[in-house]
Protein backbone atom coordinates (compact mmCIF):
# COMPACT_ATOMS: atom_id res chain seq x y z
CA UNK A 1 0.00 0.00 0.00
CA UNK A 2 1.60 3.48 -0.88
CA UNK A 3 1.67 6.24 1.37
CA UNK A 4 2.78 8.80 -0.78
CA UNK A 5 2.00 8.70 -4.13
CA UNK A 6 2.86 10.97 -7.30
CA UNK A 7 0.94 10.82 -10.25
CA UNK A 8 2.37 12.34 -13.45
CA UNK A 9 3.12 15.55 -11.02
CA UNK A 10 5.30 18.28 -13.13
CA UNK A 11 6.45 21.10 -11.26
CA UNK A 12 7.80 24.97 -12.54
CA UNK A 13 8.61 27.45 -10.79
CA UNK A 14 7.72 31.01 -11.56
CA UNK A 15 4.83 29.39 -13.53
CA UNK A 16 3.50 31.70 -16.38
CA UNK A 17 6.34 34.22 -16.71
CA UNK A 18 9.38 34.70 -18.96
CA UNK A 19 11.30 33.23 -16.14
CA UNK A 20 9.56 29.71 -15.93
CA UNK A 21 11.81 26.95 -15.28
CA UNK A 22 10.11 22.86 -15.33
CA UNK A 23 11.72 21.43 -11.84
CA UNK A 24 10.04 18.46 -12.57
CA UNK A 25 8.51 16.92 -15.47
CA UNK A 26 6.04 13.78 -15.13
CA UNK A 27 6.96 12.35 -12.00
CA UNK A 28 5.34 9.13 -11.05
CA UNK A 29 6.46 6.99 -7.67
CA UNK A 30 5.22 5.43 -4.72
CA UNK A 31 6.61 4.99 -0.98
CA UNK A 32 4.92 2.34 1.23
CA UNK A 33 4.90 2.75 4.63
CA UNK A 34 8.07 1.76 6.62
CA UNK A 35 10.31 2.01 3.56
CA UNK A 36 13.71 3.81 3.58
CA UNK A 37 13.86 5.01 0.51
CA UNK A 38 17.06 7.39 -0.55
CA UNK A 39 16.83 10.51 -3.77
CA UNK A 40 19.26 11.18 -5.30
CA UNK A 41 20.58 13.16 -7.96
CA UNK A 42 22.78 16.51 -8.68
CA UNK A 43 22.28 19.64 -8.40
CA UNK A 44 19.58 20.88 -9.66
CA UNK A 45 17.85 17.78 -10.33
CA UNK A 46 14.60 18.30 -8.56
CA UNK A 47 15.36 16.40 -5.32
CA UNK A 48 14.49 19.06 -3.33
CA UNK A 49 11.49 20.39 -5.08
CA UNK A 50 10.08 16.88 -4.18
CA UNK A 51 10.26 17.39 -0.81
CA UNK A 52 8.61 20.19 -1.06
CA UNK A 53 5.59 18.20 -2.89
CA UNK A 54 5.74 16.10 -0.50
CA UNK A 55 4.42 17.67 2.27
CA UNK A 56 2.36 20.23 0.22
CA UNK A 57 4.82 23.23 0.85
CA UNK A 58 4.25 23.18 -3.00
CA UNK A 59 1.75 21.96 -4.83
CA UNK A 60 2.19 20.42 -8.27
CA UNK A 61 1.66 22.32 -11.76
CA UNK A 62 -0.48 19.49 -13.04
CA UNK A 63 -0.49 15.68 -11.54
CA UNK A 64 -1.65 14.80 -8.36
CA UNK A 65 0.14 14.38 -4.99
CA UNK A 66 -1.40 12.18 -2.46
CA UNK A 67 -0.50 11.55 1.29
CA UNK A 68 -2.31 8.81 2.89
CA UNK A 69 -4.85 9.36 0.79
CA UNK A 70 -5.04 12.93 0.93
CA UNK A 71 -4.73 14.98 -2.08
CA UNK A 72 -2.35 18.02 -1.01
CA UNK A 73 -3.79 19.93 -3.77
CA UNK A 74 -7.51 19.55 -2.37
CA UNK A 75 -8.88 22.88 -1.48
CA UNK A 76 -10.00 23.84 2.51
CA UNK A 77 -13.81 23.83 3.08
CA UNK A 78 -14.92 20.95 0.28
CA UNK A 79 -14.97 18.65 3.85
CA UNK A 80 -17.81 19.16 5.92
CA UNK A 81 -15.85 19.96 8.63
CA UNK A 82 -14.71 23.52 8.05
CA UNK A 83 -11.55 23.14 10.73
CA UNK A 84 -10.26 20.32 8.11
CA UNK A 85 -7.39 21.80 6.39
CA UNK A 86 -6.26 18.96 3.91
CA UNK A 87 -2.36 20.85 4.31
CA UNK A 88 -2.14 20.07 8.12
CA UNK A 89 -3.16 16.44 7.74
CA UNK A 90 -0.18 16.16 5.21
CA UNK A 91 2.32 18.29 7.39
CA UNK A 92 1.14 15.78 10.95
CA UNK A 93 1.91 12.67 8.36
CA UNK A 94 4.73 14.27 6.50
CA UNK A 95 7.74 16.22 8.66
CA UNK A 96 10.49 17.27 6.37
CA UNK A 97 14.12 18.17 8.03
CA UNK A 98 16.22 21.10 5.62
CA UNK A 99 19.84 21.22 5.16
CA UNK A 100 21.17 23.90 7.62
CA UNK A 101 20.43 23.05 11.41
CA UNK A 102 20.99 26.67 12.19
CA UNK A 103 17.74 28.24 10.62
CA UNK A 104 15.18 26.05 11.86
CA UNK A 105 15.48 26.56 15.81
CA UNK A 106 12.72 28.58 16.65
CA UNK A 107 13.34 28.68 21.07
CA UNK A 108 16.41 29.17 22.49
CA UNK A 109 15.90 26.22 24.96
CA UNK A 110 15.79 22.79 23.47
CA UNK A 111 12.41 21.81 25.01
CA UNK A 112 10.85 24.70 23.71
CA UNK A 113 11.91 24.09 20.64
CA UNK A 114 10.96 20.67 20.43
CA UNK A 115 7.50 21.60 21.34
CA UNK A 116 6.55 24.31 19.23
CA UNK A 117 5.09 22.26 16.17
CA UNK A 118 3.09 20.08 18.65
CA UNK A 119 1.86 23.45 20.25
CA UNK A 120 0.85 24.88 17.01
CA UNK A 121 -0.91 21.41 16.61
CA UNK A 122 -3.23 22.21 19.88
CA UNK A 123 -1.50 18.96 21.29
CA UNK A 124 -2.74 18.84 25.57
CA UNK A 125 0.22 20.06 27.37
CA UNK A 126 1.04 16.75 29.49
CA UNK A 127 1.11 14.96 26.12
CA UNK A 128 3.79 17.43 25.03
CA UNK A 129 6.13 17.05 27.47
CA UNK A 130 5.94 13.09 27.09
CA UNK A 131 6.48 13.54 23.43
CA UNK A 132 9.33 15.85 23.96
CA UNK A 133 10.90 13.17 26.29
CA UNK A 134 10.30 10.67 23.51
CA UNK A 135 11.55 12.51 20.81
CA UNK A 136 14.64 13.80 22.44
CA UNK A 137 15.28 9.93 23.57
CA UNK A 138 14.98 8.80 20.03
CA UNK A 139 17.98 10.81 18.84
CA UNK A 140 20.09 10.13 22.11
CA UNK A 141 19.59 13.70 23.22
CA UNK A 142 17.72 12.90 26.19
CA UNK A 143 20.35 14.72 28.60
CA UNK A 144 20.03 18.14 26.83
CA UNK A 145 16.09 19.01 27.60
CA UNK A 146 17.09 21.86 29.20
CA UNK A 147 19.88 22.92 27.00
CA UNK A 148 20.64 25.94 24.72
CA UNK A 149 20.90 24.62 20.36
CA UNK A 150 23.13 27.32 19.96
CA UNK A 151 25.86 25.88 21.62
CA UNK A 152 25.61 22.18 19.75
CA UNK A 153 27.27 20.80 17.20
CA UNK A 154 26.02 20.91 14.04
CA UNK A 155 25.57 17.20 14.68
CA UNK A 156 23.39 17.48 17.57
CA UNK A 157 21.46 20.55 16.00
CA UNK A 158 20.38 18.21 13.05
CA UNK A 159 19.32 15.63 16.15
CA UNK A 160 17.52 18.37 17.68
CA UNK A 161 15.68 19.50 14.36
CA UNK A 162 15.21 16.06 14.26
CA UNK A 163 13.49 15.66 17.05
CA UNK A 164 11.10 18.60 16.80
CA UNK A 165 9.43 16.56 13.59
CA UNK A 166 9.14 13.66 15.73
CA UNK A 167 7.39 15.13 18.10
CA UNK A 168 4.95 15.90 15.29
CA UNK A 169 4.56 12.36 15.10
CA UNK A 170 4.71 12.22 11.75
CA UNK A 171 4.60 9.10 9.26
CA UNK A 172 7.55 10.08 7.14
CA UNK A 173 10.29 12.20 7.88
CA UNK A 174 11.83 13.50 4.81
CA UNK A 175 15.67 15.12 5.08
CA UNK A 176 16.14 17.22 2.62
CA UNK A 177 20.35 17.33 2.29
CA UNK A 178 20.11 17.16 6.58
CA UNK A 179 24.03 15.72 6.67
CA UNK A 180 25.35 17.94 3.88
CA UNK A 181 26.64 20.70 5.98
CA UNK A 182 27.73 18.57 9.00
CA UNK A 183 31.37 17.14 10.01
CA UNK A 184 31.41 12.87 9.05
CA UNK A 185 31.04 12.74 13.11
CA UNK A 186 27.99 14.19 12.26
CA UNK A 187 26.96 12.65 9.54
CA UNK A 188 27.23 9.61 11.12
CA UNK A 189 25.23 10.73 14.33
CA UNK A 190 21.99 12.18 11.78
CA UNK A 191 22.37 8.83 9.88
CA UNK A 192 22.44 5.93 12.98
CA UNK A 193 19.13 8.09 13.95
CA UNK A 194 17.44 7.75 10.94
CA UNK A 195 18.41 3.42 10.76
CA UNK A 196 17.30 3.28 14.03
CA UNK A 197 14.13 4.99 13.44
CA UNK A 198 13.48 3.29 10.58
CA UNK A 199 13.79 0.02 12.26
CA UNK A 200 12.42 0.19 15.79
CA UNK A 201 9.83 3.09 15.55
CA UNK A 202 8.75 1.89 11.74
CA UNK A 203 9.16 5.61 10.45
CA UNK A 204 8.96 5.89 6.93
CA UNK A 205 12.43 7.75 5.56
CA UNK A 206 13.29 9.11 2.54
CA UNK A 207 16.74 10.55 2.62
CA UNK A 208 17.45 13.04 -0.27
CA UNK A 209 21.37 13.03 -0.90
CA UNK A 210 24.12 13.38 -2.88
CA UNK A 211 26.50 11.26 -0.80
CA UNK A 212 26.21 7.93 -2.36
CA UNK A 213 27.55 6.24 1.09
CA UNK A 214 24.28 7.32 2.70
CA UNK A 215 22.30 6.07 0.03
CA UNK A 216 23.56 2.64 0.51
CA UNK A 217 21.80 2.83 3.62
CA UNK A 218 18.14 2.76 1.76
CA UNK A 219 16.36 -0.31 1.26
CA UNK A 220 15.45 1.71 -2.42
CA UNK A 221 17.34 4.19 -4.42
CA UNK A 222 15.77 6.60 -6.64
CA UNK A 223 17.89 8.75 -8.83
CA UNK A 224 16.74 11.67 -10.14
CA UNK A 225 18.37 13.57 -13.46
CA UNK A 226 17.07 16.99 -15.03
CA UNK A 227 13.76 16.63 -13.35
CA UNK A 228 12.70 12.93 -14.08
CA UNK A 229 13.39 9.64 -12.59
CA UNK A 230 16.93 8.09 -14.45
CA UNK A 231 16.83 4.55 -12.32
CA UNK A 232 15.23 3.40 -9.35
CA UNK A 233 16.11 0.35 -7.62
CA UNK A 234 17.99 -1.38 -4.98
CA UNK A 235 22.07 -1.11 -4.60
CA UNK A 236 22.10 -3.07 -8.22
CA UNK A 237 21.95 0.33 -9.61
CA UNK A 238 25.48 1.38 -8.43
CA UNK A 239 26.97 -1.07 -11.01
CA UNK A 240 26.48 1.41 -13.89
CA UNK A 241 29.02 3.34 -12.71
CA UNK A 242 29.26 5.11 -16.15
CA UNK A 243 25.84 5.90 -16.60
CA UNK A 244 25.83 7.54 -12.71
CA UNK A 245 29.05 9.56 -13.20
CA UNK A 246 27.19 10.53 -16.61
CA UNK A 247 24.59 12.26 -14.15
CA UNK A 248 27.59 14.06 -12.56
CA UNK A 249 26.91 11.07 -9.45
CA UNK A 250 29.79 9.24 -8.10
CA UNK A 251 29.72 5.72 -7.53
CA UNK A 252 30.40 4.23 -4.12
CA UNK A 253 34.15 3.60 -3.78
CA UNK A 254 34.21 -0.16 -3.13
CA UNK A 255 31.72 -0.22 -6.69
CA UNK A 256 34.52 1.03 -8.20
CA UNK A 257 37.69 -0.22 -7.24
CA UNK A 258 35.65 -3.65 -7.70
CA UNK A 259 35.06 -2.30 -11.25
CA UNK A 260 38.31 -1.12 -11.90
CA UNK A 261 39.62 -4.56 -10.37
CA UNK A 262 37.20 -6.21 -12.99
CA UNK A 263 38.32 -4.72 -16.10
CA UNK A 264 41.98 -5.56 -15.21
CA UNK A 265 40.23 -9.18 -15.12
CA UNK A 266 40.07 -9.90 -11.67
CA UNK A 267 36.75 -12.35 -11.30
CA UNK A 268 34.50 -10.81 -8.62
CA UNK A 269 30.65 -11.72 -7.86
CA UNK A 270 28.51 -8.96 -9.05
CA UNK A 271 27.03 -6.34 -6.82
CA UNK A 272 29.56 -5.88 -4.54
CA UNK A 273 28.49 -2.47 -2.45
CA UNK A 274 30.34 -2.93 0.96
CA UNK A 275 33.96 -3.00 2.32
CA UNK A 276 33.37 -6.51 3.58
CA UNK A 277 31.72 -7.98 0.54
CA UNK A 278 35.00 -7.07 -1.73
CA UNK A 279 37.61 -8.25 1.06
CA UNK A 280 36.10 -11.38 1.22
CA UNK A 281 35.76 -11.71 -2.83
CA UNK A 282 38.78 -10.47 -3.24
CA UNK A 283 40.56 -12.48 -0.20
CA UNK A 284 39.06 -15.74 -1.68
CA UNK B 1 56.81 32.31 0.94
CA UNK B 2 56.92 29.62 3.71
CA UNK B 3 54.57 30.24 7.13
CA UNK B 4 56.65 29.98 10.57
CA UNK B 5 53.95 29.61 13.46
CA UNK B 6 56.07 29.64 16.58
CA UNK B 7 53.94 28.00 19.97
CA UNK B 8 50.88 30.04 18.94
CA UNK B 9 47.98 29.82 21.50
CA UNK B 10 44.84 31.39 21.66
CA UNK B 11 41.74 31.71 24.09
CA UNK B 12 38.14 33.12 23.43
CA UNK B 13 36.37 34.75 25.74
CA UNK B 14 39.03 34.78 28.20
CA UNK B 15 37.93 35.51 31.83
CA UNK B 16 34.25 34.50 30.97
CA UNK B 17 32.41 31.33 32.26
CA UNK B 18 32.96 30.42 28.45
CA UNK B 19 36.80 30.94 28.19
CA UNK B 20 37.81 28.13 25.33
CA UNK B 21 41.43 27.41 24.96
CA UNK B 22 41.32 26.86 21.22
CA UNK B 23 44.93 26.25 20.55
CA UNK B 24 47.55 25.46 22.63
CA UNK B 25 51.15 25.66 21.93
CA UNK B 26 50.77 25.12 18.50
CA UNK B 27 54.63 25.04 16.07
CA UNK B 28 54.19 24.86 12.18
CA UNK B 29 56.38 25.30 9.88
CA UNK B 30 54.77 25.32 6.49
CA UNK B 31 57.41 25.08 3.25
CA UNK B 32 56.95 27.29 0.09
CA UNK B 33 55.39 25.20 -2.57
CA UNK B 34 53.83 22.81 -0.48
CA UNK B 35 49.95 21.43 -0.32
CA UNK B 36 49.57 21.46 3.54
CA UNK B 37 46.72 19.77 4.60
CA UNK B 38 44.41 20.59 8.39
CA UNK B 39 42.36 17.83 9.53
CA UNK B 40 40.70 17.77 13.15
CA UNK B 41 37.42 17.54 14.65
CA UNK B 42 34.83 20.40 14.97
CA UNK B 43 36.12 22.27 17.56
CA UNK B 44 39.39 21.33 17.56
CA UNK B 45 41.01 24.47 16.59
CA UNK B 46 41.82 24.13 12.53
CA UNK B 47 39.34 27.34 11.36
CA UNK B 48 41.09 29.35 14.47
CA UNK B 49 44.37 28.39 13.37
CA UNK B 50 43.71 29.56 9.73
CA UNK B 51 42.29 32.68 10.79
CA UNK B 52 45.60 33.62 12.37
CA UNK B 53 47.00 33.46 8.90
CA UNK B 54 46.43 36.51 7.35
CA UNK B 55 45.54 38.34 10.79
CA UNK B 56 41.70 38.61 10.91
CA UNK B 57 42.63 36.72 14.83
CA UNK B 58 45.32 38.57 15.57
CA UNK B 59 47.81 36.80 17.61
CA UNK B 60 47.43 36.46 21.74
CA UNK B 61 50.72 34.65 22.14
CA UNK B 62 53.23 33.16 20.03
CA UNK B 63 54.66 34.09 16.73
CA UNK B 64 53.70 33.56 12.96
CA UNK B 65 56.06 34.51 10.16
CA UNK B 66 54.63 34.83 6.79
CA UNK B 67 57.57 34.91 3.94
CA UNK B 68 59.93 37.22 6.72
CA UNK B 69 56.71 39.26 7.83
CA UNK B 70 56.41 39.21 11.53
CA UNK B 71 52.43 38.93 12.10
CA UNK B 72 52.93 40.00 15.82
CA UNK B 73 54.18 43.74 15.02
CA UNK B 74 50.95 46.20 15.89
CA UNK B 75 50.89 48.65 12.62
CA UNK B 76 51.09 45.74 10.50
CA UNK B 77 50.71 46.03 6.59
CA UNK B 78 47.27 44.78 6.12
CA UNK B 79 47.07 45.46 2.73
CA UNK B 80 50.24 43.43 2.24
CA UNK B 81 49.46 40.62 4.10
CA UNK B 82 46.06 39.91 2.71
CA UNK B 83 47.32 40.47 -0.85
CA UNK B 84 50.19 37.63 0.11
CA UNK B 85 47.28 35.08 1.81
CA UNK B 86 44.21 34.97 -0.01
CA UNK B 87 41.45 33.10 2.51
CA UNK B 88 38.27 31.16 0.98
CA UNK B 89 36.36 30.33 4.28
CA UNK B 90 33.55 27.92 4.24
CA UNK B 91 30.74 28.90 2.00
CA UNK B 92 32.93 31.89 0.43
CA UNK B 93 29.26 32.08 -2.06
CA UNK B 94 27.70 33.66 1.00
CA UNK B 95 30.28 36.22 0.61
CA UNK B 96 29.17 37.02 -2.83
CA UNK B 97 26.98 40.74 -2.78
CA UNK B 98 27.55 42.86 -5.89
CA UNK B 99 25.06 43.58 -8.93
CA UNK B 100 27.65 41.95 -11.23
CA UNK B 101 30.22 39.31 -11.26
CA UNK B 102 32.75 41.69 -12.54
CA UNK B 103 32.21 44.19 -10.07
CA UNK B 104 32.23 41.85 -7.28
CA UNK B 105 35.28 39.95 -8.11
CA UNK B 106 36.97 43.27 -8.68
CA UNK B 107 36.31 44.66 -4.48
CA UNK B 108 39.60 43.91 -3.60
CA UNK B 109 41.61 44.87 -6.18
CA UNK B 110 39.65 48.49 -6.11
CA UNK B 111 40.30 48.00 -2.12
CA UNK B 112 44.13 48.13 -2.99
CA UNK B 113 43.46 51.41 -5.09
CA UNK B 114 45.23 50.04 -8.34
CA UNK B 115 44.52 51.36 -11.53
CA UNK B 116 41.37 50.41 -13.01
CA UNK B 117 43.60 48.75 -15.99
CA UNK B 118 44.83 47.04 -13.60
CA UNK B 119 41.84 45.72 -11.91
CA UNK B 120 40.44 45.30 -15.30
CA UNK B 121 43.14 42.30 -16.16
CA UNK B 122 42.77 41.05 -12.79
CA UNK B 123 39.29 40.42 -12.90
CA UNK B 124 39.47 38.72 -15.90
CA UNK B 125 42.24 36.88 -15.77
CA UNK B 126 40.59 35.95 -11.80
CA UNK B 127 37.37 34.60 -13.53
CA UNK B 128 38.86 32.82 -16.53
CA UNK B 129 41.40 30.50 -13.73
CA UNK B 130 38.57 29.92 -12.04
CA UNK B 131 36.91 28.22 -15.02
CA UNK B 132 34.15 30.34 -16.05
CA UNK B 133 33.31 32.12 -19.20
CA UNK B 134 34.32 35.87 -18.74
CA UNK B 135 32.63 37.39 -21.40
CA UNK B 136 29.42 35.46 -20.46
CA UNK B 137 29.40 36.19 -17.24
CA UNK B 138 30.68 39.42 -16.26
CA UNK B 139 27.81 41.42 -16.31
CA UNK B 140 25.41 38.64 -14.50
CA UNK B 141 24.09 38.85 -10.69
CA UNK B 142 26.41 36.67 -9.04
CA UNK B 143 23.02 35.55 -7.67
CA UNK B 144 21.49 33.99 -10.48
CA UNK B 145 24.28 31.51 -11.09
CA UNK B 146 24.25 27.93 -10.21
CA UNK B 147 25.40 26.77 -6.80
CA UNK B 148 29.24 25.41 -8.23
CA UNK B 149 29.30 28.86 -10.03
CA UNK B 150 28.58 30.75 -7.43
CA UNK B 151 31.56 28.92 -5.56
CA UNK B 152 33.84 29.84 -7.97
CA UNK B 153 33.00 33.16 -8.49
CA UNK B 154 33.32 34.03 -4.72
CA UNK B 155 37.17 32.13 -5.43
CA UNK B 156 37.72 34.19 -8.00
CA UNK B 157 37.00 37.65 -5.90
CA UNK B 158 40.07 35.82 -3.36
CA UNK B 159 42.42 35.44 -6.17
CA UNK B 160 41.77 38.93 -8.11
CA UNK B 161 44.27 39.74 -5.05
CA UNK B 162 47.01 37.04 -6.63
CA UNK B 163 47.96 36.03 -3.94
CA UNK B 164 50.62 34.13 -3.14
CA UNK B 165 49.21 31.74 -0.24
CA UNK B 166 45.66 29.96 -1.15
CA UNK B 167 44.22 28.98 2.42
CA UNK B 168 40.88 27.44 1.96
CA UNK B 169 38.44 26.29 4.34
CA UNK B 170 36.37 22.71 4.06
CA UNK B 171 36.16 24.37 0.17
CA UNK B 172 34.16 21.10 -1.14
CA UNK B 173 30.89 21.48 1.31
CA UNK B 174 27.50 21.17 0.35
CA UNK B 175 28.38 20.02 -3.42
CA UNK B 176 27.71 17.52 -5.33
CA UNK B 177 29.45 15.01 -6.29
CA UNK B 178 30.45 16.43 -9.82
CA UNK B 179 30.55 19.98 -8.10
CA UNK B 180 33.38 18.33 -5.91
CA UNK B 181 35.21 16.92 -8.54
CA UNK B 182 35.50 20.53 -10.06
CA UNK B 183 36.73 22.42 -7.56
CA UNK B 184 39.32 19.87 -6.22
CA UNK B 185 40.50 20.13 -9.99
CA UNK B 186 40.01 23.94 -9.76
CA UNK B 187 42.25 24.13 -7.00
CA UNK B 188 45.03 22.18 -8.34
CA UNK B 189 45.19 24.18 -11.37
CA UNK B 190 45.57 27.30 -9.21
CA UNK B 191 48.29 25.56 -7.41
CA UNK B 192 49.83 25.05 -11.05
CA UNK B 193 49.21 28.34 -12.14
CA UNK B 194 49.10 31.44 -9.16
CA UNK B 195 49.12 29.86 -5.88
CA UNK B 196 51.96 27.70 -4.77
CA UNK B 197 51.90 27.49 -1.56
CA UNK B 198 48.15 25.76 -0.54
CA UNK B 199 46.71 25.43 2.95
CA UNK B 200 43.44 23.38 2.87
CA UNK B 201 41.17 22.43 5.78
CA UNK B 202 39.11 19.09 4.91
CA UNK B 203 36.46 17.18 6.96
CA UNK B 204 37.11 14.63 3.64
CA UNK B 205 39.53 12.07 4.60
CA UNK B 206 39.89 10.54 0.62
CA UNK B 207 39.79 14.58 -0.21
CA UNK B 208 43.02 15.52 1.87
CA UNK B 209 44.60 11.91 1.43
CA UNK B 210 44.62 12.29 -2.28
CA UNK B 211 45.74 15.95 -2.42
CA UNK B 212 47.85 17.02 0.55
CA UNK B 213 51.60 16.59 0.63
CA UNK B 214 51.69 17.00 4.91
CA UNK B 215 48.81 16.56 6.35
CA UNK B 216 48.66 18.73 10.37
CA UNK B 217 46.05 16.75 12.70
CA UNK B 218 44.71 19.03 15.31
CA UNK B 219 43.21 17.31 18.68
CA UNK B 220 41.36 19.69 21.12
CA UNK B 221 43.77 22.92 20.21
CA UNK B 222 46.76 20.91 20.32
CA UNK B 223 48.71 19.78 17.03
CA UNK B 224 48.50 16.12 17.42
CA UNK B 225 51.21 15.49 14.58
CA UNK B 226 52.50 16.32 11.19
CA UNK B 227 53.09 13.72 8.24
CA UNK B 228 52.67 12.76 4.74
CA UNK B 229 49.16 11.31 4.34
CA UNK B 230 50.94 7.56 3.10
CA UNK B 231 52.09 7.90 6.53
CA UNK B 232 49.46 9.17 8.75
CA UNK B 233 46.89 6.87 7.63
CA UNK B 234 48.93 4.00 8.09
CA UNK B 235 48.96 4.39 11.54
CA UNK B 236 45.68 2.62 12.96
CA UNK B 237 46.52 3.11 16.39
CA UNK B 238 47.47 7.14 15.86
CA UNK B 239 43.97 7.42 14.31
CA UNK B 240 42.22 5.44 16.61
CA UNK B 241 43.72 7.54 19.65
CA UNK B 242 42.74 10.69 17.87
CA UNK B 243 39.55 9.33 16.63
CA UNK B 244 40.32 10.13 12.75
CA UNK B 245 38.46 7.75 10.71
CA UNK B 246 40.59 6.68 7.51
CA UNK B 247 40.24 7.08 4.08
CA UNK B 248 38.25 4.56 2.66
CA UNK B 249 40.79 3.37 0.45
CA UNK B 250 43.19 2.82 3.11
CA UNK B 251 40.27 0.99 5.04
CA UNK B 252 40.29 -1.51 2.09
CA UNK B 253 44.06 -2.03 2.46
CA UNK B 254 43.65 -2.32 5.66
CA UNK B 255 41.18 -5.04 5.87
CA UNK B 256 43.18 -6.86 3.05
CA UNK B 257 46.29 -7.29 4.95
CA UNK B 258 44.38 -8.32 7.91
CA UNK B 259 42.52 -11.07 5.91
CA UNK B 260 46.62 -11.68 4.76
CA UNK B 261 47.06 -10.00 1.58
CA UNK B 262 50.54 -8.72 1.32
CA UNK B 263 48.74 -5.04 0.16
CA UNK B 264 50.52 -2.07 1.79
CA UNK B 265 48.89 -0.24 4.62
CA UNK B 266 49.46 3.16 3.87
CA UNK B 267 47.80 3.51 0.46
CA UNK B 268 45.57 6.62 0.18
CA UNK B 269 44.84 6.36 -3.49
CA UNK B 270 42.19 4.51 -5.55
CA UNK B 271 44.30 3.44 -8.67
CA UNK B 272 47.12 2.40 -5.89
CA UNK B 273 44.89 -0.16 -4.42
CA UNK B 274 43.88 -1.32 -7.35
CA UNK B 275 47.17 -1.68 -8.64
CA UNK B 276 48.47 -3.14 -5.47
CA UNK B 277 45.49 -6.06 -5.29
CA UNK B 278 46.19 -7.08 -9.05
CA UNK B 279 49.46 -7.54 -7.93
CA UNK B 280 48.99 -9.76 -5.30
CA UNK B 281 45.95 -11.63 -6.52
CA UNK B 282 45.97 -10.65 -10.70
CA UNK B 283 47.94 -13.25 -12.77
CA UNK B 284 50.90 -12.15 -15.02
CA UNK B 285 52.81 -9.31 -13.07
CA UNK B 286 51.70 -10.46 -9.64
CA UNK B 287 54.10 -13.24 -9.45
CA UNK B 288 57.03 -12.27 -6.68
CA UNK B 289 54.07 -10.73 -4.48
CA UNK B 290 52.11 -13.92 -5.45
CA UNK B 291 54.80 -16.20 -4.06
CA UNK B 292 55.54 -13.67 -0.90
CA UNK B 293 52.01 -14.21 -0.69
CA UNK B 294 51.97 -17.93 -0.67
CA UNK B 295 55.09 -17.57 1.91
CA UNK B 296 52.56 -15.81 4.23
CA UNK B 297 49.86 -18.33 4.11
CA UNK B 298 52.58 -21.19 4.55
CA UNK B 299 53.81 -19.21 8.04
CA UNK B 300 50.55 -18.58 9.13
CA UNK B 301 49.22 -22.46 7.78
CA UNK B 302 52.42 -23.39 10.49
Amino acid sequence: MSFIRFDNVSYSYNEGTADEVAAIKDISLSIAEGEFVALVGHNGSGKSTVAKLMNGLFLPSSGTVTVDGIDTAQKRGKNADKHYDPVYEVRKRVGVVFQNPDNQMVASIIEDDIAFGPENLGVPAVEISERVDWALGAVGMSGHRRGTPFRLSGGQKQRIAIAGVLALKPRVMVLDESTAMLDPTGRSEVMEVLKRLNRDEKMTVVLITHFMEEALSASRIIILNEGRIAMEGGREIFRRGAELSEMGLGVPLVCRVADKLRAKGMDLPEGITEVEELVSAVVQ
Amino acid sequence: MSIVIENLSYVYSRKSPYEKHALSDISLFIKDGEFFGIIGHTGSGKSTLVNHLNALTRIQSGKITINGMDLTQKKLDFKKLRSTVGMVFQYPEYQLFDETVARDVSFGPRNLKLPEAEIAVRVREAIEMVGLNYEEIKNRSPFELSGGQKRRAAIAGVLAMRPEILVLDEPTTGLDPRGKKEILELILRIKARMCRTIVMISHNMDEIAALADRIAVLHEGKLACVKPPGELFSERELLEKLNIKMPLVTEIANRLADAGLAVNRGIVGEDELVEGIIGVRGQGSGIWFGSRLRENNIKRNR
